[in-house]
């Protein structure tokens, strides 16, 4: 290992990145362009849930009931009438329930009795459902507190409050993981080009007979890809705290530790892609499937890992994403500090020298 | 000291095959080259001349034979003895069409680890036989086919070797390029350098010290161009080709 060498190598890299703005572009401008694209595409809060009303009680009480669902902000009252079938309505007309108020709702409040109110839903879309029946149950403590006016005293009361998160808006935790998936992408897409394209255009033979040793080759590679991502980094992270209003709570030299042994990680992996596959088009594909599709689905960002079946949950771990999503998520809405994060340190650390190892092994110095 | 030592190599029964189903690359080569002379390695399209190029620099593995180096007349045991000795010079584009002569030979200077002033001194001299020293800030990709094959051979030059692999270094130049090309060789003789030069063009033959013709995958003749001319009779190395291909044929 020789770091002369080494510095030669990516300092020519830097040439080749530095004639070629489309690779700049696409490692600095890309990452923000795709957090903001799918920070605000990506809402996980549910809103505007359509429902139908069909009230058959026409009373004071029943139109109070109605404004609680038009003041949720929740829930849109798409239509209001009366149907005998509210199956083929939800069908037909594209909403996700329909409320039914039954015609002895007044009265049986006056009495002082429990009214039944139905609410048929639509169970195809769990993603839906779930925060409908939430915000149905809100509706319902407001209901009891301002239609039944004998206030009602449970005897166990429970009093959530959602700590990090207060309002537990998503963006809270959608865009620190869309940054690491973001990141993970185009990182492992400007490794896995560069040695393959030295394959491609004949100038690995030259390196070949050289006295350059594959450890200098492919640190010498990962050296300013990974400056380069650190300005993503950096770019994502402004976006993060001024674009989305995410705060920011835990240690930044932590997060930049994170960051780089994340971006690193990724660069790795699309190295060793790149000494396998050395065309660019085969390295291409391969960096999609095994960068993007993991990072997506397993890294926790949408699936939660604890939900998953326990093979997939062992699987996580060689995911550098995977840890990395926990360092962020940690660091920018808890006050985390180092013990918090060291062991996802770690395993990404780990994983950098496995795939440097990986990478050494794989490349070989014939032609063959 | 290094500047004194003699690398000759030899090659027995060198064999190569990429795969069952195509016939041998190479089969049967034994060849010695001796130090301080450029050899020729003639032939025409597959004949195996790259083949045998990248197995003496390392990049391939022979499937029979052997290929040994000697320093001094010592017999290397390993190849990564002699590596740094090598100079290999592939016959495809191999430079970087972005990079600028003057950055190919920093890269280069600083991969062979020049020191500033070993670097300085080799690359006027190197820039003043080529005459590539008013395109230093010219990119690769827009040299000419002559320059661009002369500033391959400078960085292969850059790091003093003992042994100097040239695969088609005149291929596709126009032929006064191609003299200029070869006068340059032949002012690098007296560095004590083994030179080896393949090449498709027959009369390059005669500018070696030795040939060695090469058909399929094997050796035809090898010896002195003039001699070889003289024993099989005829008036030039196209000739000598022709008359060996009919008698195939026949």
């Amino acid at each position: 290992m020789n770091l002369g060498r080494m510095r030669a190598i990516a300092f020519k890299e830097a040439t080749h990145i530095r004639r070629d703005p489309f690779t700049l572009i696409m490692a600095i401008i890309m990452p923000v362009f795709l957090v903001v694209l799918f920070g605000l595409a990506l809402d996980l809060d549910v809103k505007n849930i359509k429902i139908g009303i069909d009230d058959r009680d026409q009373s004071y009480s029943s139109r109070r009931l109605i404004s609680l669902f038009h003041e949720s902000r929740s829930f849109i009252i798409a239509k209001q009438g009366h149907w005998s079938d509210a199956e083929r309505e939800i069908r037909d007309e594209n909403i996700s329930a329909i409320l039914v108020i039954p015609h002895d709702f007044e009265k049986k409040i006056k009495k002082g009795e429990a009214p039944l109110i139905q609410f048929v839903a639509d169970g195809s879309d769990n993603a839906i459902l779930g925060p409908a029946l939430s915000y149905l149950y809100g509706i319902q403590l407001q209901m009891r507190q301002q239609l039944i006016e004998t206030s009602f005293q449970p005897k166990v009361k429970i009093e959530t409050r959602y700590l990090y998160n207060g309002e537990l808006k998503s963006s809270y935790f959608i865009v620190p993981g869309l940054m690491s998936v973001v990141l993970a992408i185009v990182s492992i897409l400007l490794t896995a080009l560069t040695i393959s394209r030295e394959w491609e255009n004949g100038s690995m033979e030259l390196l070949l007979s050289t006295p350059t040793n594959p450890l200098e080759l492919i640190l010498g590679k990962i050296l300013p890809y990974s400056i380069i991502g650190m300005l993503a980094v950096l770019l994502v992270y402004l976006t993060a705290r001024l674009g989305f209003d995410i705060p920011f709570r835990g240690n930044h030299l932590f997060f930049l530790l994170a960051c780089f042994l994340f971006l690193t990680a990724y660069l790795a992996q699309g190295t060793v892609i790149s000494i396998v596959a050395r065309s660019q088009a085969v390295a291409m594909q391969m960096a999609m499937v095994s960068g993007f599709l993991p990072t997506m689905l397993l890294s926790g960002f949408i699936f939660s890992i604890s939900s998953m079946p326990p093979f997939f949950q062992y699987f996580t771990m060689i995911l550098p994403a995977r840890w990395f999503l926990q360092i962020v998520r940690t660091l920018f809405l808890k006050e985390a500090g180092f013990m918090e994060i060291w062991s996802p340190l770690l395993a990404l650390l780990l994983i950098n020298l496995v795939l440097v190892n990986v990478a050494r092994k794989k490349f070989k110095r014939t032609l063959e | 000291m290094k500047t004194h030592t003699n690398v000759s190599l030899t090659l027995q029964n060198l064999e190569k095959n990429f795969s069952k189903v195509q016939a041998l690359a190479l089969s049967g080569v034994s060849l010695h080259f001796e130090v301080g002379m450029l050899h020729g390695i003639i032939g025409p399209e597959a004949a195996g001349k790259t083949t045998l190029m990248r197995l003496l620099a390392g990049l391939l593995a022979p499937s029979k034979g052997t290929i040994s180096y000697s320093i001094d007349g010592v017999v290397a045991s390993e190849f990564e003895t002699v590596r740094p000795l090598i100079a290999y010079m592939p016959e495809r584009q191999s430079l970087y069409a972005d990079l600028s002569i003057k950055e190919h030979l920093d890269f280069f200077s600083k991969l062979y680890e020049l020191t500033p002033s070993e670097y300085k001194e080799k690359q006027e001299r190197l820039l003043s036989i080529t005459r590539l020293g008013g395109f230093l800030e010219r990119p690769a990709g827009k040299l000419s086919g002559g320059m661009y094959k002369k500033l391959g051979l400078i960085c292969a030059l850059l790091r003093s070797p003992k042994v100097l692999l040239l695969d088609e270094p005149t291929n596709g130049v126009d032929p006064i390029s191609r003299r200029e090309f070869w006068e340059l060789l032949y002012s690098l003789r007296q560095e004590n350098i083994l030179m080896l030069v393949s090449t498709a063009y027959m009369d390059e033959a005669e500018r070696c010290s030795r040939a060695h013709l090469f058909q399929e995958g094997k050796l035809l003749f090898s010896g002195i161009p003039s001699e070889l001319l003289v024993k099989h009779r005829a008036k030039d190395f196209n000739e000598l080709f022709i008359k060996q291909a009919e008698q195939r044929v026949c």
